[in-house]
């Protein structure tokens, strides 16, 4: 049998071995079952005790439009229509003034002058925020948009404008014009995801990394019996892969399972990372997810570099500080800016994949492409030859 | 005149300012057992590491089954059966999934060897229950006793047994010193064995090379040992003993010499 028959065997043997040792119990239970049950109890349990309604906002009108238009109804109106498919808020007409001020949830009043108000440009509202939650603050500001818009309307057009005539689009971000909508709306789940799928997995490295090997003798079998020793190296990152994969989707799952007993669920899987079937598309998606997973296989190789080269106890402290703080200096930097180029990131495997990531969203084909894409075919080879180099040491044939 | 299956030629490993292993001319001919014999700490798990390629000598050269290991320890892999000192195996998976996994791993199939497995199993007083349990369920005697198949099973030409009786039960322990012998006798297996147990060495051990301090202080046949270091008593364990030296020479005294 030639050498690389036997290397191809010796290949599916260990990765068979490795991927038993990750489907025994005790292990699957942390790695699937782990995250699920978390998530199941953050956002399940607690729904069971307290029914979760929409947040009622109560909405009056007092606009008597003094010059015989009234804005007011209009607004009224377009907040309404602005709500409509949205579960999570329920747009309630008030009688009167006092039941806005005396209601517990929110409330919003447009003065009987707010039309004349309105000439000089500025919508005033009187706004009763009872929750002052960063969501409520939010609305209102949504909120105000809307009658400003239904102001401005009305001052350019001196018509009052119908309602759904008023609509809002989302700020358009100067970066659109050069990556486009769909670079645009991809950006932030995807440096979430990277984000998130690198924090969440950080510690079940350890669990398949060569430390157990150590542990159990069974270093020096592998290293005398195998012939490409970067052969291990890669079956335990495949493993760590699947781990980390079954690990998210489990993590998916709770927070499915969880935000359904809550009533909050879109019972979309792709809407926990704020993707968008309609706007994206499945190509774009399994793009993104192409890219996540290539940022996790990166984050996998430097715990098993570090694995590999350091001794066990500061192995397990250290790695898992390395990935969450590559992942957290990405996310941070990035959410900033989600589609500018960022210099200090540029040291960022992570930001490689994402900028990469949404190049090729974005149908751009340039050198930046080629450079990135090197720059992560050349880190992943390096970072094969240090684990290897690493279990090759004589300190991986001792227990510490 | 025998053919030479491994042949050394001033091995030396140093581990910083410790010498591990000093200048070792090590020959050991072909289906043959030679007993690698020395005191705790004395550099054999460091030499035997060598011969399998595992470690690089700091100077000196290996020959092993005509693979000069010290330049290209990549042609040994996969080609020296091995058990090591501790009872290497992966302890959530069963015995049978061990051994498959080192079968697999040599690319022997289970079919080809099932009998001689089943024998061993026979011998060894491996029970089907056993087979089924989790790795560390099993006693350290049984433990020992897997792992010694999963040596052998390989069908290696070279076998490096470190300890291969240690936690035994007597009747295992017999058993196994059986099957080394019908490996060197019958096979014409080259069986490098390391132990501390004298009725083994007694038993089995056909040349002896002594390792004190990482230096090789003497080879030849048992009997010579025996009549250099103990003409008098004639016991091959007294000889052992004397050619190990005293045994303050070979432990650094924790107390600083009070």
């Amino acid at each position: 049998m030639n050498k690389e028959k036997i290397s191809i065997n010796q290949f599916k043997t260990i990765l068979k071995k490795d991927l038993s040792l990750l489907f025994r119990k005790r292990v699957a239970i942390f790695v699937f079952g782990g995250p699920f049950i978390l998530m199941f109890i953050l956002l399940g349990i607690p729904s069971l005790f307290s029914s979760q309604q929409a947040v009622v906002l109560l909405v009056y009108s007092d606009d008597i439009g003094y010059t015989g238009v009234n804005i007011g109804e209009s607004v009224v109106g377009n907040i309404s229509a602005y709500f409509e498919d949205d579960e999570t808020i329920a747009i309630e007409v008030a009688d009167n003034f006092t039941e806005v001020q005396q209601t517990s949830s929110l409330g919003i009043y447009i003065p009987s002058n707010f039309s004349e108000l309105s000439y000089t440009g500025i919508p005033v509202i009187y706004s009763i925020d009872a929750t002052q939650s960063p969501f409520t603050s939010a609305t209102f500001g949504i909120i105000n948009s809307i009658a400003t818009k239904v102001v401005s309307i009305y001052l350019a057009n001196r018509t009052v404008p119908n309602v759904y005539s008023v609509a809002l689009p989302p700020a358009a971000l100067p970066e659109e014009l050069v990556l486009g909508p769909k670079a645009a709306s991809i950006a932030m789940p995807l440096s979430y995801m990277i984000f998130l799928l690198i924090a969440l997995n950080s510690s079940s490295y350890s669990i398949i990394g060569f430390a157990r090997e150590k542990r159990m003798r069974t270093m020096e079998i592998l290293l005398a019996y195998t012939h490409t020793h970067s052969l291990l190296v890669i079956s335990k990152v495949i493993t760590g892969l699947i781990a980390s994969l079954g690990s998210t989707l489990s993590y998916v799952l709770g927070i499915l399972v969880g935000t359904s007993l809550s009533g909050t669920s879109s019972g979309d899987l792709f809407d926990i990372f704020g993707l968008n079937l309609n706007k994206l598309g499945a190509g774009d998606i399994i793009v993104s997810f192409i890219f996540v997973v290539l940022a996790l296989l990166i984050a996998t190789l430097i715990t098993m570099v570090i694995d590999c080269n350091l001794n066990r106890e500061a192995a397990e402290r250290v790695s898992p500080l390395v990935s969450i703080g590559l992942a957290m200096f990405f996310y941070f930097i990035v959410v900033m800016n989600p589609l500018g180029v960022s210099p200090v990131l540029m040291i960022n495997p992570f930001y490689w994949c994402y900028r990469l990531g949404l190049l090729l969203i974005a149908g751009k084909f340039n050198t930046e492409v080629i450079v990135f894409s090197l720059l992560i075919i050349g880190l992943i080879a390096i970072l094969i030859q240090f684990s290897t180099r690493g279990i090759q040491k004589e300190r991986s044939l001792y227990l510490e | 005149m025998s053919e030479i299956i491994v042949e050394t030629n001033q091995l030396s490993k140093h581990f910083q300012t410790l010498v591990a292993v000093d200048k070792v001319d090590l020959s050991i001919k072909k289906g043959t057992i030679y007993a690698l014999l020395g005191p705790n700490g004395a550099g054999k798990t460091t030499l035997i590491r060598m011969l399998l390629g595992l470690l690089k000598p700091t100077y000196g050269k290996a020959v092993v089954n005509g693979v000069e290991v010290s330049i290209s320890p990549k042609d040994i892999r996969g080609k020296i059966g091995i058990l090591p000192q501790f009872s290497a195996a992966y302890y959530d998976l069963t015995p049978m999934k061990n051994i498959k996994f080192i079968l697999n791993l040599n690319n022997i199939k289970y079919e080809d060897v099932s009998q001689k497995i089943s024998h061993y199993f026979r011998r060894l007083e491996i029970t089907p229950n056993m087979l089924n349990k989790p790795f560390s369920k099993l006693s350290g005697g049984e433990q020992r006793a897997i792992c010694f198949i999963m040596a052998v099973i390989t069908n290696k030409e070279f076998i490096i047994a470190d300890e291969p009786t240690s936690g035994l039960d007597i009747a295992r322990a017999k058993y196994i010193r059986t099957i080394i012998k019908d490996l060197v006798e019958k096979e014409g297996k080259t069986v490098l064995l390391s132990s501390h147990i004298v009725s083994d060495l007694e038993e089995l051990a056909e040349y002896c090379g002594i390792l004190v301090k990482g230096k090789l202080i003497f080879q030849g046949k048992k009997e010579e040992i025996i009549e250099k270091y103990a003409p008098e008593t004639r016991e091959f364990e007294d000889a052992i003993i004397n050619a190990f030296g005293p045994l303050s020479d070979k432990v650094s005294d924790p107390f600083g010499g009070i």
